[in-house]
């Protein structure tokens, strides 16, 4: 009966090895914890204004209030409103223009209702002697739920009252850059 | 009943590596050696497998990290222990996963020096290298990174899920030489694969000065292909049976067709040396049917939005800044859904051996072929290659073969390779009678604590051998 003895014996073997084999040391249960955090850094908008622009083509005088708008359908995506934690924003002014502006960051629905207001103050500078002026806007709860809701920028400058408006021929410019850190959980 | 055992095989084999068979290999007892050497020495006159139950086999390894690198129980943020994973892998570490059911295995002897052999078997085979960059991107962000490039051509997986048909010749040329050549017919059920990627992704500095930042996105060049897959995931079907149902017709000749040659062979020049070699699924498969291919092509650099404030504004207001710059996104990186017909190469796989017999016994067995009574020992070396689409994997075995008495042969090895440089396998072949059942596992000392390897192999089949001279 020695065929059936060594079957046994290395059936035996193997069984052992299987049934002892085991995980340990441990936890999978670690993998609930499992928390992606990547911070995406983007450029947003920007802008290099001179005399030029802020003169109305019609009347040739200074304008009193700039607008200009874009749509930023991704704050309002899925994707956006479900996985971003906070978000901070980088608005950084160069103003070699003699002028002090007071700018709106208009964060708005559809509907143009606003949903996040940034405003930055930049003082008055000379073409060469520029100011440079960085303004940073973190965006958490609460605020951020609001922040999502909406899907377009309205970029607003307001040029205060001055004794020496400005001219075609003013030299300067007013540059903007930009730009915005996302912090997901995914 | 059926479905709880055909449970526990799949737990019993669950526990794998790569396709790299070098316990079954070379070891003649069992018929299965055939499709590891199809010029190996045949000892038997005929031999059937049991249907399903003639060769299981399941693998997986992985060259960088195991589970007990993310899961040990020590304590640390696990989402630290993944970063550090991330950091540790580079682009050529990989994953492999491999299974094979032998359907039918069969063969007969035609005369003293010819042995005809066939079968029908189904095989998965994925394998992706770990795409770096990507999972940087994806895990970290681009924040840290600012400057860098992340690179597409870390992307490189392929998978696919085949039948194969295949009839081979074994034939003894001489004393000294045995050679053999198998035809494979392969009907691939499903096939996806991405592995010519380039391009890169870079958030820098703007070159121009006029924002903070610019992402450029540099000759992307991508390409996915499948064949199989878009009628499973377009149908508007989700009953899952009726796609089960255009599965099993693929299984038999209905896939996308491709043929393939195995060919090896066994050099005795003394009666104690042996040396063999086999490369195994020199082919390919075709694909024109089912067959969906996306690619992504272009390059794009944006530094974001320029508002200009116009004096003359459209309609609403405002200019379109941001369709302006989806449509050129758009129309800069294009991604096209084609249909063209494409090939893919197998995986071919060689194997060499040299081994050294020694010491005859008294038993009452003859390896009758050979002529004289078998020796009770050998001991040798194996190399096995497969060639995968960065670079061939190698592993090298040294290997004891043990008859032990007449009905169990043992054989143990020792293999080094990209998973482990301390694997030791062990394969036991039984044989009552006709009756034939062969067990072989690897990275045994691992088995204690199956979450720290990076790759097992467990073999199992049941065979009926017959012998006219027994």
């Amino acid at each position: 009966m020695k065929v059936s003895k060594f079957l046994i014996c290395s059936v035996a073997f193997f069984c052992f090895l299987l049934l002892t084999s085991c995980v340990s040391d441990t936890d999978f249960d670690q993998a609930e914890d499992i928390l992606p955090t990547p911070v995406f850094e983007s450029s947003l908008i920007f802008s290099n204004l001179t005399a030029t622009n802020f003169i109305d083509s019609n009347t040739q005088q200074e304008v009193i209030v700039l607008v200009d708008t874009t749509r930023l359908e991704y704050i309002n995506s899925d994707f956006f409103v479900d996985q971003l934690l906070k978000t901070n924003l980088t608005f950084s002014f160069t103003n070699s223009l003699n002028r002090s502006f007071n700018v709106d960051f208009e964060f708005v629905t559809d509907d143009n209702e606003q949903r996040y207001l940034a405003q930055v103050e930049v003082p008055p500078g000379q073409p060469d002697n520029p100011i440079l002026v960085v303004s940073n806007f973190l965006i958490e709860e609460p605020e951020l739920t609001s922040f999502e809701e909406a899907t377009k920028l309205i970029y607003k400058i307001t040029l205060l009252p001055s004794t020496s408006p400005i001219a075609p021929s003013t030299l300067g410019v007013l540059k903007l850059e930009s730009k915005a850190t996302f912090y997901f959980e995914l | 009943m059926r479905l709880k055992i055909s449970y526990i095989f799949l737990f019993l084999v669950v526990l794998t590596h790569g396709q790299n068979k070098e316990i079954l290999y070379d070891f003649n007892d069992i018929p299965q050696t055939l499709n590891q050497n199809p010029g190996a020495l045949v000892a038997f006159d005929k031999h059937f497998g049991i249907p399903l139950l003639s060769q299981i086999h399941f693998s997986f390894g992985s060259s960088g990290v195991s589970a007990y690198d993310i899961f040990k129980n020590d304590g640390v943020d696990v989402n630290t222990k993944i970063s550090n994973v991330i950091f540790s892998l580079s682009n050529r570490d990989y994953f492999a996963v491999n299974q094979q059911l032998e359907i039918i295995n069969g063969g007969w002897r035609k005369d003293e020096n010819t042995y005809f052999s066939y079968g029908i078997y189904e095989e998965a085979d994925i394998v992706s290298y770990f795409p770096k960059d990507l999972a940087v991107l994806l895990w970290e962000g681009n924040a840290n990174y600012i400057g860098r490039s992340f690179s597409l051509e870390d992307i490189n997986f392929k998978g696919e899920l085949l039948s194969i048909f295949h009839f081979g010749i074994n034939k003894k040329i001489s004393k000294k030489l045995t050679v053999g050549a198998r035809a494979k017919i392969y009907s691939s059920i499903a096939n996806v694969n991405s592995t010519n990627n380039s391009g890169t992704f870079t958030t820098r500095e703007s070159s121009t000065g006029d924002n903070v930042y610019e992402h450029v996105f540099q000759f992307l060049d991508g390409t996915l292909q499948t064949s199989g897959v878009a009628s499973l995931l377009g149908d508007d079907n989700s009953d899952f049976s009726k796609d089960i149902k255009t599965l099993r017709k693929r299984i038999l000749f209905g896939g996308n067709l491709g043929v393939g040659v195995d060919v090896g062979f066994t050099y005795q020049p003394e009666e104690q040396h042996v040396i063999t070699g086999s490369l195994l699924d020199v082919g390919a498969i075709f694909h024109s049917k089912d067959v969906e291919t996306y690619h992504l092509n272009g390059s794009y650099t944006t530094e974001g939005l320029e508002l200009v404030f116009p004096q003359l504004l459209d309609e609403d207001g405002t200019t379109p800044y941001w369709e302006n710059l989806e449509e050129a996104f758009d129309e800069n990186i294009k991604i096209d859904t084609l249909r063209n017909n494409y090939v893919t190469w197998r995986s071919t796989k060689f194997n060499a051996s040299y081994r050294y017999n020694f010491g005859k016994g008294n038993g009452q067995d003859c390896d009758c072929y050979a002529g004289s009574k078998p020796y009770l020992n050998g001991v040798g070396l194996q190399v096995f290659s497969i060639f995968r689409p960065r670079q061939p994997q190698f592993a090298a075995t040294a290997f004891y073969y043990r008859r032990l008495f007449d009905f169990l042969k043992l054989k143990a090895t020792y293999t080094v390779d990209d998973f482990s440089y301390h694997n030791i396998g062990l394969g036991a072949s039984m044989h009552f009678g006709n009756f034939n059942m062969y067990l072989m596992g690897n990275n045994l000392s691992e088995l204690q604590n199956i979450s720290k390897t990076q790759s097992v192999s467990l073999q199992f089949g049941i065979n009926l051998i017959f012998d006219s001279d027994e």
